[in-house]
């Protein structure tokens, strides 16, 4: 009876360690809410959670997706979200407006050799060359977004005065409706919106404008309020470890990765096979800030900004 | 057949035969121009989306999220706007020295107050039900205020004959006087902060039925776009027709019937 008691007694004893252990474990965890828009490249944050990375760094990360990126830098001012997916311009913006935000993490990076990011010129729009836009509309996802700052040093770049084109803002699904109703002459756009527009009928000549940018340019990185990364240094290291787990796994198995991405944002089928995910990397330097700002200035974009050093977390 | 047969005929028709072959119209027209885009679906693609949305549930989660931020936002805006209202529409004095803070306010779009109610509230339902108060706030302020004026004078005279306080003032004639004319701008309100509720959704905040409508439309599946949209005006339209019940059951047919 005693032995029996005193099993019972070191049973119940060591459940209850297991189960402090297991608390512990679970408040060890810094829990972050991560906004990322509905689009491929931000997939890496998806793969970490639905394959446990971001656990194994100490994180309990939710998903929020965020159409759109306007209202990112508010909710992460704000503490809606910890970390959130900005376009590297939009960072750069609204540090310059005052905002105290800072990178977490790279996020992709577009090469030269980059077929994501294109103007699509109408079938009959009789465009063929970058001159030819001269007096041209150009229907643009966002006006000022990285899409349209991309497109402007292109032309730049190209010998062509951007200031003499006109540039119009739509949503991304529209662009191959206004391009075949020849509302506009081109469209500034990205997979997969940018294959629907180039569809025959609608639209002609592609312009993969990243073949005249810089190389290596970061499109987009993830960020967090400086307060916020101060003070969980230990789980913004851990975010940048799990996103590069992320990398590894989006390489070795595509399908599985858009597998993930559409559980997350619900897109027809056939459309979730097509899509294409530009280079991943987490690794960003202040050099590549700097073409960003580089580009942002030429266009009169930017009034305080000291320097990209100021983005990085000491 | 003569006219009077074709009048019989067309005031048998019951009314949502009208919205029903507007959308057989648009089908046909669209099946015989095989028009295909990103951004439209077929009346009958838009049904059957609808009823995946009803089957799967979605649809109840995202309107309890829009319904949730209006049952929050408009309690707080409209009862402010009632109590200022009724407050205004009793003194001239608070009335004359408010009525610029009033007009400079007012015309504020309550999308313009988004970014300042995120940075406040951030994402969510305190953010949306927020920028619904400020929007139910306005309506419900100037037609209390006008309700209470439109009250008769001489009831609020014989009451202050009578010694009544002000309170009793207040509560014993003139809200019971205003309180039609109340529920009418309540009405209102309640389909403004609709309006508001979803203008938030799509421009800003990741709930609702505003969100699930801008989330479809990006990810190509614009069936699911139009039925969010198609479940918006039922929604509207329930909404409105249990209120002018409400109103029906609570002052009567004369006041039921000018409420609709």
């Amino acid at each position: 009876m005693r032995n029996a008691l005193s099993t019972l007694l070191r049973t119940a004893l060591a459940a209850l360690i297991v189960q402090l252990a297991l608390i512990s474990f679970a408040t060890a965890q810094t829990k972050i809410t991560i906004g990322v828009p509905p689009v491929p490249e931000f997939v890496l944050p998806m793969i970490a959670v639905e394959q446990g990375y971001f656990r194994d760094h100490g994180i309990d990360a939710t998903i929020k997706i965020i159409p759109g990126g306007q209202s990112m830098p508010a909710a992460l001012q704000s503490d809606s979200l910890q970390i959130a997916a900005l376009s590297t311009a939009s960072l750069i913006q609204v540090t310059d407006s005052g905002l105290d935000l800072v990178i977490v993490s790279g996020g992709a990076i577009a090469s030269v050799n980059d077929t994501n990011y294109g103007i699509v010129a109408g079938a009959n729009s009789g465009i063929v060359k970058s001159e030819d836009f001269v007096g041209k509309k150009i229907g643009t996802p966002g006006l000022g977004s990285f899409f349209h700052i991309m497109a402007r040093e292109w032309f730049r770049r190209s010998g062509v005065d951007w200031q003499r084109i006109t540039f119009v803002e739509s949503t991304f699904p529209q662009l191959a409706d206004l391009l075949k109703a020849r509302t506009v002459d081109a469209v500034l756009s990205t997979n997969p919106f940018l294959q629907r527009a180039a569809a025959p009928g609608i639209g002609g000549k592609i312009f993969y404008i990243a073949a005249n940018l810089p190389d290596r340019l970061p499109p987009f990185v993830y960020a967090s309020s400086r307060a916020w990364a101060d003070a969980h240094r230990e789980a913004a290291a851990g975010f940048k470890l799990a996103l590069d787990k992320a990398i590894a796994f989006e390489q070795s198995d595509l399908p599985a990765t858009l597998e993930i991405f559409g559980k997350y944002v619900k897109m027809p089928p056939e459309v979730l096979k097509t899509l294409t995910i530009n280079k991943l990397d987490t690794d960003v330097t202040p050099q590549q800030v700097q073409l960003w700002v580089d580009m942002m200035d030429k266009q009169d974009m930017l009034r305080n900004f000291k320097s990209p050093e100021k983005l990085f977390p000491k | 057949m003569s006219r009077r047969h074709i009048d019989i005929v067309l005031r048998a028709l019951p009314a949502w035969l009208v919205p029903l072959a507007f959308l057989g119209i648009i089908e046909l027209a669209m099946r015989a121009s095989s028009i295909e885009s990103d951004g439209l679906a077929l009346p009958s693609q838009t049904a059957a989306a609808l009823l995946g949305l009803i089957t799967d549930g979605e649809i109840f989660l995202r309107t309890a999220e829009t319904i949730g931020a209006i049952a929050v936002g408009v309690p707080i805006g409209g009862t402010l706007g009632l109590l200022l209202g009724v407050w205004l529409g009793l003194s001239p004095t608070a009335a004359r020295l408010a009525s610029l803070s009033i007009e400079l306010f007012r015309p504020i779009p309550p999308v313009a107050v988004i970014p300042l109610m995120m940075l406040i509230y951030g994402l969510g339902i305190r953010m949306e039900a927020a920028i619904i108060a400020f929007a139910c706030f306005w309506p419900m302020l100037l037609l209390t205020r006008d309700a209470v004026l439109g009250v008769e004078p001489r009831l609020i005279e014989v009451a202050r004959i009578l010694g009544l306080p002000r309170r009793k003032q207040i509560t014993k004639i003139a809200l019971p006087a205003a309180v039609p004319r109340i529920f009418t701008a309540l009405r209102l309100t309640l389909g403004i902060a609709l309006i508001v509720a979803v203008t938030t959704e799509i421009a800003a905040n990741p709930i609702g039925i505003g969100y699930a409508i801008i989330s479809a439309g990006l990810s190509l599946r614009p069936e699911v776009m139009y039925a969010f949209l198609v479940w918006l005006a039922i929604l509207g339209w329930l909404l409105n027709e249990s209120l002018i019940a409400m109103h029906r059951r609570l002052f009567g047919a004369a006041y039921g019937d000018a409420a609709t």
